[in-house]
């Protein structure tokens, strides 16, 4: 649906009233997005751009610049958000700029796949919104692709997984200028959503994913891989809330940067006291294979209740140290050559152990990692 | 005497008020009000400082005023940080002593019921005894003269060692935030140490600080050197009586290791419930120095201490261990840590331990910065959290951030309830449930507690079970 007039008007008063975000830096709480870069876009969300040359054989639904392209599935119609502008300034850039919102309703046993694309010239920003609503008890496998040409992008989307229901997603996001992309999910009651990420590139890539865990025995298991090359920035977060009692989260980072690039891994698990005898785990670990490149992974975890099942957290951020070097130049290969074999592993592995519901999808993203990584 | 406690309370005071002790002391100077500089002035001439010491207090007063109240503070503690209403200086009316003997009763009374005098006896090579602004009691033992080292009250440091005091006071931890700027311009007691080059003091040294009123501010100043190649174990002790009103604490304490040498500083932080507890603890360790800190926090209503070690020089390390009790509804305790690797080779393990119970929250907020060129760094980080009951929270926030691609920073943490299979255990076999509570927190912690000094591993561990029995909501 066309976004209401009055979420526009309330987006244009708050947008220059609020910050991008709430909280200050301070030595112990920092935000590594550079939001002066949002700054310079313009919102100029006209739907006239077409796509660059994209095969759109992989997906079954295509959004541009927020104008729908293919996949009749999807509709404006009944699209709701529950996202408030409110909640930061480029949210409120966000409502802004989208002309429509679209959504999508899976029932039973369903397999999707979504391109959210974006291009422009310059500084440019385009967005896009989808809302996917999963029925209760039904099954859906979704494959959503955020891909930017150029331009600065905003992208939400809001996938509501009702009662009993179980979601296989599968996220690829290979960003250029700036962008911001949020993935909101809310669980109903025993609810199940496994979540596979892969974050690449971007001069200033905000790419948040949060999980409402708002039903009981609700669980989620987010893997993630951020990939950095050339001089790029990545901000990944991951919000795992919980509400539900019992309910569960399992989130695993693994990061690489290399050349100049800074990527940064944010975990925060939040139990609150709603969410009795819930148990989250948050993992991390950056490899930084350049000395001009910048890994951190940064987890909270946040307790608001004794009744807790548990909550842990780890994180680590290394290179190759000195023994492994030594082991590798034994067997004839140089820093250089281990450090390109280490995060081609890196990436197979991850690759590989994604549900085989998305082997299709999987091997797309292979060929084009390859291709950006030079290997 | 239950007729005369009903008769207070239905008077109007509270239970709390009815229970707390806001002991007599009497004092000879007592400075109040707004914070000015003729208050500096004051305070700068009753200790009879040389003129560049009071031009310092004075500017860290101007500082004071032009910086901001801290963001990361919750309001509550920023609302009761009265100052105007603190006595910012209060003088015992007692002279300095270097015997027990020479202390009046009712003083004295305060260190025996925590054990002081015993310690110092059986444990310690010497001890300064502050009570409010002022340190009253003062003995070192005489080896430690005779290997060079200097002990002393930081005012007579201050006369004695102007060269030193300069170039060390306050330049390891410059007055960077609002509180520590108060420091500059308030600070008064505390020990100045110097350890010569290659000496080694085996048993350690001890200050102990004492708020004996409410309403009050103490901002002792510690600062201790280990030349090149010492070795010095020192140890702060904090107390004071349960107050009626909030009592304000924002010491200072700034170590400086140079090249081989090694401090271990440790402090028993047992503020009682009415103390907001501030501390700005800063060290720097040169060539294959090492510090190691030891913060337990048990006491105050709400703690920010965050030990912070730079390595400055190559092959550097230090320990920062912290434990964290936070007993009591509102209590807030902040225990952190942070540590700067700015030179190859340093490494860094930090671990924390955090009790939280009866609505108290626990925070572990730490930075981990490795700058670029500082190659093959090591750090490790562990947080565990207990959680004893449904209303308390902990919050582990751990901040890494490295720009050193050979770095290896780690990190793990854990929060959990309190075992209920180990509780039953524990009261199946006669304990009552505080007993069984003090036992397992005491084996939660008893890693950190097994590397301190015997006594007081003791006197850590009685305390500990205290908080948890029915006598710690009463302090």
């Amino acid at each position: 649906m066309l976004v209401p007039e009055e979420i526009k008007v309330k987006a244009r008063e708050l947008a220059g009233r609020i910050p991008y975000q709430l909280i200050k830096d301070s030595p112990t709480v920092k935000y590594y997005t550079q939001w002066s870069l949002f700054d310079n876009c313009v919102e100029s969300n006209n739907g006239n751009t077409l796509p660059p040359s994209i095969s759109f054989n992989e997906y079954d639904m295509v959004i541009h610049n927020g104008t729908l392209i293919k996949g009749n599935e999807l509709t404006s119609n009944n699209a709701v958000t529950s996202i408030d502008p409110s909640e930061s300034r480029i949210i409120a850039r966000h409502f802004i700029n989208i002309r429509e919102m679209y959504s999508l309703t899976l029932g039973e046993s369903s397999n999707i796949r979504v391109m959210m694309s974006y291009s422009g010239g310059g500084s440019e920003m385009n967005s896009n919104h989808i809302i996917i609503n999963v029925n209760e008890g039904a099954l859906a496998n979704i494959f959503l692709s955020i891909i930017g040409n150029g331009g600065c992008g905003t992208n939400i989307v809001e996938l509501n997984v009702n009662d009993g229901a179980i979601v296989n997603l599968l996220i690829y996001s290979v960003n250029v200028d700036p962008a911001f992309n949020l993935i909101r999910v809310n669980e109903g009651v025993r609810a199940k959503v496994n979540s596979y990420s892969i974050v690449v590139n971007g001069k200033m890539t905000h790419h948040r994913e949060d999980y409402i865990l708002k039903g009981r025995e609700s669980i989620v298991n987010v893997n993630s891989l951020e990939v950095g090359l050339y001089s790029s920035r990545i901000d990944y977060m991951v919000n795992l809330t919980h509400y539900g009692e019992g309910s569960s989260s399992n989130s695993i980072t693994k990061a690489i940067a290399l050349d100049s690039a800074t990527v940064i891994h944010r975990g925060f698990g939040r139990i609150s006291d709603h969410g009795k005898w819930s148990y989250t785990n948050i993992e991390g670990k950056v490899f930084i294979g350049s000395s001009n490149a910048v890994g951190m992974s940064v987890p909270v975890i946040m307790v608001d209740t004794g009744d807790v099942n548990g909550a842990r957290h780890s994180a680590s951020d290394a290179s190759l140290d000195e023994d492994q070097e030594l082991y590798f130049r034994m067997r004839g290969l140089s820093r250089e050559e281990a450090i390109k074999l280490i995060t081609y592993d890196m990436i197979m592995n991850f690759l590989d152990n994604i549900d085989n519901v998305f082997e299709g999808s999987v091997n797309y993203i292979r060929g084009s990692l390859l291709k950006l990584l030079r290997i | 005497m239950k007729q005369d406690l009903r008769n207070l309370i239905e008077g109007g005071l509270t239970p709390e008020e009815v229970l707390s002790r806001d002991t007599p002391v009497r004092r000879s100077i007592e400075i109040k009000g707004k914070i000015t500089s003729d208050v500096i002035e004051e305070i700068s001439k009753i200790k009879n400082e040389p003129d560049w010491m009071r031009r310092f207090r004075l500017r860290n007063l101007e500082l004071f005023n032009k910086l901001p109240a801290p963001n990361w503070l919750p309001n509550w503690v920023l609302e009761s940080i009265n100052l105007e209403e603190y006595l910012t200086y209060a003088k015992p009316d007692v002279n300095r002593a270097s015997s027990w003997d020479e202390i009046p009763p009712e003083i004295r009374s305060y260190y025996e019921s925590a054990n002081i005098p015993e310690i110092e006896a059986r444990a310690l090579l010497g001890l300064g005894a502050q009570l409010d602004s002022e340190i009253i009691y003062f003995n070192i033992k005489k080896q430690l003269a005779e290997k060079g080292v200097v002990v002393m009250p930081m005012e007579e440091a201050v006369q004695k060692y102007p060269d030193l005091i300069k170039q060390y006071f306050m330049k390891i931890f410059p007055p960077e935030h609002k509180f520590a700027a108060l420091h500059g311009a308030l600070w008064s007691g505390g020990v100045f140490v110097y350890v010569p080059p290659g000496v080694r003091i085996e048993a350690p040294i001890e200050a102990f600080f004492l708020i004996s009123n409410a309403g009050e501010g103490q901002f002792e100043h510690t600062l201790v050197i280990a030349d090149k190649g010492s070795y010095i174990h020192y140890i702060e002790g904090c107390s004071a009586p349960r107050l009626s009103r909030y009592s304000f604490h924002d010491g200072m304490v700034e170590l400086y290791a140079h090249e081989g040498a090694r401090i271990r500083f440790t402090t028993v932080q047992n503020w009682s419930k009415n103390v907001i507890n501030f501390n700005n603890k800063r060290a720097i360790a040169e060539g294959n120095a090492k510090v190691e800190w030891v913060e337990a926090s048990i006491g105050s209503v709400a703690s920010f201490v965050y030990p912070s070690t730079i390595l400055k020089g190559e092959g550097a390390g230090t320990e920062i261990t912290g434990i964290t009790i936070a007993n009591g509804n509102r209590h807030v305790k902040e225990n952190g840590a942070k540590v700067i690797h700015d030179a190859p080779n340093t490494y860094s393990k930090i671990v924390n331990k955090s009790i939280s119970a009866n609505g108290g929250t626990a925070v572990y907020k730490g930075v981990v910065y490795v700058r670029k060129g500082a190659k093959y760094v090591k750090s490790h980080v562990a947080c565990d959290s207990l959680i004893l009951d449904d209303k308390s929270k902990a919050y582990t926030i751990p901040h890494e951030q490295v720009f050193e691609d050979t770095a290896v920073v780690t990190h793990e943490a854990y929060t959990g309830r309190i075992s209920e299979d180990k509780l039953f255990y524990l009261r199946s076999r006669g304990l009552s449930e505080e007993e069984a509570k003090g036992l397992v927190v005491l084996g939660f912690i008893s890693d950190v507690t097994e590397g301190l000094p015997f006594e007081y591993a003791m006197v850590l561990n009685r305390v500990i079970s205290l908080e948890f029995s029915k006598y710690g909501k009463v302090a």
